[in-house]
């Protein structure tokens, strides 16, 4: 390409840009669509954007939650008939990714519950996928349609508090019946203890999830902030939520599980030299 | 409820995360799982045979070296028992070729005698013959002279007379 030709691509470039600012400036006002408070708190509370599915109304992360199960159900049938029968004792770059994967949470619950992990590894694998699977899902932006016939891009499952609580909670009776299993009683007593988790767990999860997607839609809320910035904070910040929140629920419940279930050796009690008289005596 | 917090929504997410793991666990963590806990045991197994193998060389190799020990030791007794064979060999080859050097010698020595005998007794002989030979000779010789003069001295006498 010569140099003068350089220039005039360049040129143009600018020019486009420029004019498209000026379309923005000039059509959108400030270019706010309405209040941002109210965008805020339907973000969160979903009370105007529920969804139809013909005998309820759900909030849009039923729907998301629904998608992401059916799209991770479909890939693993793919999997389990064309790829995971072809495996080679050398594996490929796809098969050590999925061995990774499985290993990966295989590890987790091995190396923070070595005595009892089997079940929590199957937990904590579909736990680990169903999140970042379901927090990366967002960033398709998917549309679906609300009773007030607007139009919604479905978001990640867990940004709602109903699904976080649902997670949270059942990854608490998860720790539980590692507790009950491992300990009886007194790994329910254990578990117990940690009242606190199952709230903790889901609002972790629910807060974490829930501010990427505000400052998501305080980004998008301004037309002037649609510009570069969509990249860092709507693809950057989903990929390490989807990443860190993930491994940090997963985490927790190896960790919790682990604690519980893990069997105490009995101390035996000193006796004293009184008991010791009293015992001769008997 | 606050925060929107939804009952039936809440089952909603469980029914379908439960479903969801299920599938997971069918489909992939099992298999995948089971898989690699195949592969590990085969790799274990090929382990332990290299270990086995290797033990069966270290062993032969033991069993080799106590071998080569158990040879070099009966070569060493029995180049001992050579050298003593073989000592006891120079010593008996030597006395009995002594024996004979001496025997050879004493039977030289006898027929050394015996021809010095011969040979004196010979020279004697023929010193004998030779003395009495000489002296027949001489006195052979003196008579014939005398005779010689003699008759020299009358034929001189006669040569005298006839010139006389």
């Amino acid at each position: 390409m010569s140099k003068k030709r350089k220039i005039v691509s360049v040129c143009v470039f600018l020019c486009v840009v420029a004019i498209l600012i000026v379309g923005i400036c000039l059509t959108g006002g400030n270019g706010e669509h309405g209040d941002i408070s109210d965008t805020m708190q339907d973000a969160v509370l979903h009370e105007n954007d529920k969804i139809d599915i013909g005998f309820m109304k759900v909030n849009p992360s039923v729907i998301s939650a629904f998608v992401v199960t059916g799209v991770l159900f479909v890939s693993a049938l793919i999997i389990r008939i064309f790829v995971i029968p072809r495996f080679k004792t050398v594996p490929g770059k796809f098969q050590m990714l999925l061995e990774s994967w499985v290993d990966f949470f295989d590890n987790l619950a091995t190396s923070n519950s070595p005595h009892k992990n089997k079940f929590l590894g199957a937990y904590i694998f579909a736990a680990g996928s169903y999140i970042f699977v379901g927090t990366v899902f967002e960033l398709l932006g998917i549309q679906a349609v609300t009773v007030n016939n607007a139009s919604i891009a479905l978001p990640a499952p867990l940004s709602d508090i109903n699904a976080a609580i649902a997670m949270g909670c059942l990854s608490y009776l998860i720790i539980m019946s590692g507790g009950i299993t491992g300990n009886g009683f007194k790994g329910l007593l254990l578990t117990l203890k940690d009242f606190s988790l199952p709230i903790s767990m889901s609002f972790r999860l629910f807060g974490a999830l829930l501010s990427g997607l505000l400052v998501t839609e305080l980004v998008y809320h301004y037309m002037a902030l649609s510009f570069v910035l969509p990249v860092i904070v709507g693809v950057l910040f989903t990929c390490l939520h989807a990443i860190i929140q993930t491994y940090v629920l997963v985490m927790l419940t190896a960790l919790f599980y682990g604690e519980v279930s893990e069997r105490h050796p009995k101390i035996k009690k000193v006796k004293t030299k009184k008991e010791k008289m009293k015992a001769k005596e008997a | 409820m606050p925060l929107n917090i939804d009952w039936q929504q809440i089952l909603l997410h469980l029914l379908n995360f439960a479903i969801l793991a299920f599938i997971l666990y069918m489909l992939l963590y099992s298999p995948i799982k089971k898989y690699m806990a195949k592969r590990k045991a085969m790799y274990e197994d090929m382990q332990k045979e290299t270990q086995d193998k290797l033990q069966q060389a270290e062993d032969a190799k033991l069993e080799y070296q106590k071998q080569l020990d158990s040879v070099e030791q009966q070569t060493a007794l029995m180049r001992k028992q050579a050298e003593s064979e073989i000592a006891t060999y120079k010593q008996a080859q030597m006395e009995e070729a002594k024996a004979t050097a001496d025997k050879l010698v004493a039977q030289a020595k006898k027929t050394a005698n015996t021809e010095k005998q011969k040979i004196l007794s010979s020279a004697s002989k023929e010193i004998k013959e030779l003395v009495t030979t000489a002296t027949e000779k001489i006195a052979t010789k003196s008579t014939s002279q005398s005779v010689d003069e003699f008759l020299d001295e009358i034929e001189r006498s006669k040569k005298v007379e006839k010139a006389g």
